[in-house]
């Protein structure tokens, strides 16, 4: 009876039940900042490469939200591998982890409640070297203390965000803020070198006054500019990685192709690799080299861009293609749209999170969530479609 | 700048008006003026006294108290103010001016040290809470603040009287100087008397800056946590900053800007003086001598005394508006 009583108000949480949560959130909450807080040997926080031609491998990554209602898995088991000088571009709709994964990478997750749960971040830093049996050492984020991976941040690994608008600091100036990246990962720079520095990187980014660019307040500068303000920022410490959250979502279009090409050009330019989280498969088409498609926390398919734009294999990517307009189709059909609405991300069942939107369904998709086929070299999907190839 | 200066104090004339009638006016309509007050228990004994009275009410200047009468009551004052003379307080008999210079610097030292003690002690504690968000570091200060905010002046006033000064008899209880001490006419004499005022004011300080931390530091809270939420303070620690610099470099900055405003607040509390802090500690401060003149209806001294305070408030938001394009540099002043 009273189990019956339960299941009919699931949404509801009873002041023991939430009492219980918060209780549990603050277990977790205490035993994993102090985790980031405790002094390790680097030994603790270093492994080897899989593939020592990828810049990053992200693998099984979990990160959790402790909220008030439960525990939201953003990241459920994700893994995917940003090779050396390649765009990788991370496409999903809102909520489908693809910031969260992105943040993790940083170490940015909105703390306390955000954590990184498990899994393992495998960054490819040079300045290790090999170990005895030849493989390639590289340091763990996951396991990394926070100290050193101020080390890391805005030098190796880099971050451009999606809301120029609001991410740079409007009480300081853009040179201020431009200086800082060179006195923080350059030890013993002169104030003059840093400006020059700074001037050069804003040149590099086309910005058509960068000495009176250089002087201004963030307010003074257009969205476009500041977009290209903080890609100058990101390009300051010579990362090897640069992680661009949207970067093009709050622009309009015209400025958004010319924020691409010149993140394409930086790319080859200065021979770094890109990981580009989107949710515009047209972005990804012209940039990407390799997409991942995510949704609800878990990485669905993954492959070469051929792969994922001739032959989508999963029936969520497949719906992807189909609701996006094409401007030279004549028909007056209205635009394609996947039914249903993505799960409630607490507590999810292990099995399909997109069976109930998904024409394809079977009585197998019931069962456990589909494990990662591999339908060649390079394209992987997780779907019982495709489980008997 | 300059030309909004000097705007903002024309403007800030005609406010002036505006205040100094609105006052005049409320005291005049008080039901018992100086004269009734003054001579109350001589006029039951007395009907020579009760006879006489709406003469005495004449020579003060408030015999007339019809709208014509007080309006003509308050353009000689105005008449009065022009000239630079603020008249003479009816308790006193002095002018107006002397009495408020003299007893606005016991009140200006209690507030100077009780605020910059509030700004020292409220500022970072805001800042810890918010870094240490639902610790229980920032559930104690935040109830403890609160019991602060919560209390009554007299009330916790007249406890720290009972505990500090009755039970364990740690400092007195009231007045600036102990009565019976002495002190040589010397340095050391002077010294000895500055220590003696030191040991009187360090209650009624301890009281107003229990009392007003609780504000400002739920001010620096809320405004510390709204900033650390900021895209530019993710921003700032993907470029690799530490986070003591994120905290009181990048956040710092932001988080003064509306605490700025509370500078507007800041300039007439310091000379105001705290009419129920100093009356409980019994000083002469301005605060003690302004509840005196307006429980006796002393017209000149409370006219003068608001409008003083008015002046003060009038540039306290002047003056924080200029803090705020300081700080700001997305404000321009123009």
């Amino acid at each position: 009876m009273k189990k019956e009583k339960k299941e009919k108000y699931s949404n509801y949480i009873s002041l023991k039940e939430s009492r219980k949560i918060i209780r549990y959130n603050i277990g977790q909450m205490k035993y994993y900042e102090r985790l980031k807080r405790k002094k390790k040997e680097p030994s603790e926080y270093t492994t080897t490469m899989h593939d020592e031609n990828n810049i990053i491998e992200v693998e099984d990554l979990e990160t959790c939200f402790f909220t008030d209602t439960g525990t939201v898995q953003s990241v459920h088991g994700v893994s995917f591998a940003v090779p050396k000088n390649k765009v990788v571009g991370i496409v999903g709709e809102s909520g489908c982890g693809k910031s969260v994964t992105s943040l993790s990478i940083m170490q940015l997750v909105q703390a306390p409640q955000g954590q990184v749960v498990g899994g393992q971040i495998r960054f490819n830093a040079e300045e290790l070297g090999y170990d005895e049996e030849g493989r390639k050492l590289c340091y763990d984020i996951v396991q990394m203390p926070t100290k050193e991976m101020y080390n890391i941040r805005g030098k190796d690994i880099t971050m451009i965000f999606q809301e120029p608008m609001t991410s740079l600091n409007p009480v300081f100036t853009i040179g201020y803020q431009l200086d800082e990246v060179s006195f923080l990962h350059t030890p013993d720079i002169t104030k003059e070198a840093a400006k020059a520095y700074s001037i050069e990187m804003l040149k590099k980014v086309g910005i058509s006054m960068p000495e009176h660019t250089y002087e201004s307040y963030p307010h003074e500068l257009s969205g476009g500019m500041r977009q290209r303000v903080m890609i100058a920022m990101a390009l300051a410490g010579r990362p090897k990685l640069i992680i661009a959250d949207e970067p093009t979502t709050a622009l309009d279009v015209t400025i958004q192709a010319q924020i691409l090409e010149l993140l394409r050009d930086l790319q080859k330019q200065e021979g770094c690799s890109i990981m580009l989280i989107t949710h515009d498969l047209g972005v990804i088409a012209e940039m990407a080299d390799e997409v991942v498609i995510m949704y609800a926390g878990r990485v669905i398919e993954r492959g070469t861009v051929q792969d994922i734009f001739h032959h989508p294999l999963h029936p969520y990517t497949v719906g992807l293609q189909k609701s996006k307009p094409l401007i030279n189709s004549d028909t007056n059909e209205p635009l394609y749209s996947i039914p249903g609405q993505v799960p409630n991300p607490i507590n999810l069942p292990n099995c399909c999170y997109f069976r109930n939107r998904c024409g394809k369904c079977m009585e197998k998709c019931k069962g456990e969530y589909p494990h990662e086929i591999k339908v060649s070299e390079t394209h992987s999907v997780s779907c019982y479609l495709y489980e008997q190839e | 700048m300059f030309k909004y200066i000097v705007k903002r104090i024309l403007i800030s004339i005609i406010i002036l008006l505006g205040v100094s009638i609105i006052v005049y006016f409320l005291v005049r309509l008080m039901p018992a003026d100086y004269v009734d007050i003054k001579f109350a228990s001589q006029m039951l004994n007395n009907p020579a006294v009760a006879e006489r009275i709406q003469e005495f009410k004449e020579l003060y200047g408030i015999g007339d108290n019809s709208f014509l009468g007080i309006l003509k009551g308050y353009f000689s004052w105005l008449g009065n103010m022009f000239r630079g003379e603020m008249g003479d307080s009816f308790i006193y008999n002095r002018p107006v001016e002397d009495v408020i210079g003299q007893n606005m610097w016991i009140s200006f030292t209690i507030a100077i040290v009780a605020t910059i003690l509030q700004f020292l002690i409220s500022i970072p504690l805001g800042i810890t809470s918010a870094t240490h968000q639902y610790s229980a570091r920032d559930y104690v200060t935040t109830v403890l603040t609160m019991i602060g905010i919560g209390l009554p002046s007299y009330f916790f006033a007249a406890i720290a009287i009972k505990l500090f000064s009755q039970s364990l008899g740690w400092f007195p209880n009231s007045g600036l100087l102990t009565p019976t001490a002495t002190y040589p006419d010397t340095f050391a004499g002077f010294m000895q008397k500055l220590g003696d005022i030191s040991w009187h004011l360090v209650l009624p300080i301890f009281v107003s800056v229990i009392l007003s931390i609780g504000g400002l530091m739920r001010y620096t809270r809320t405004n510390t946590l709204e900033v650390l939420n900021a895209d530019y303070i993710r921003t700032a620690r993907a470029k690799g900053l530490s986070e003591k610099t994120v905290i009181y470099k990048h956040a710092f900055r932001n988080t003064l800007i509306p605490l700025a405003t509370l500078l507007a607040g800041i300039l007439p509390s310091l000379f105001g003086g705290m009419l129920i802090t100093e009356k409980v500690f019994a000083i002469d401060g301005i605060g003690n001598l302004a509840y005196q003149a307006l429980r006796q209806g002393d017209i000149p001294f409370i006219m003068g005394y608001n409008m003083f305070l008015a002046v003060l408030s009038v540039l306290g938001t002047l003056f924080s508006d200029i803090m705020y394009s300081i700080v700001d540099p997305r404000v321009k002043l123009s």
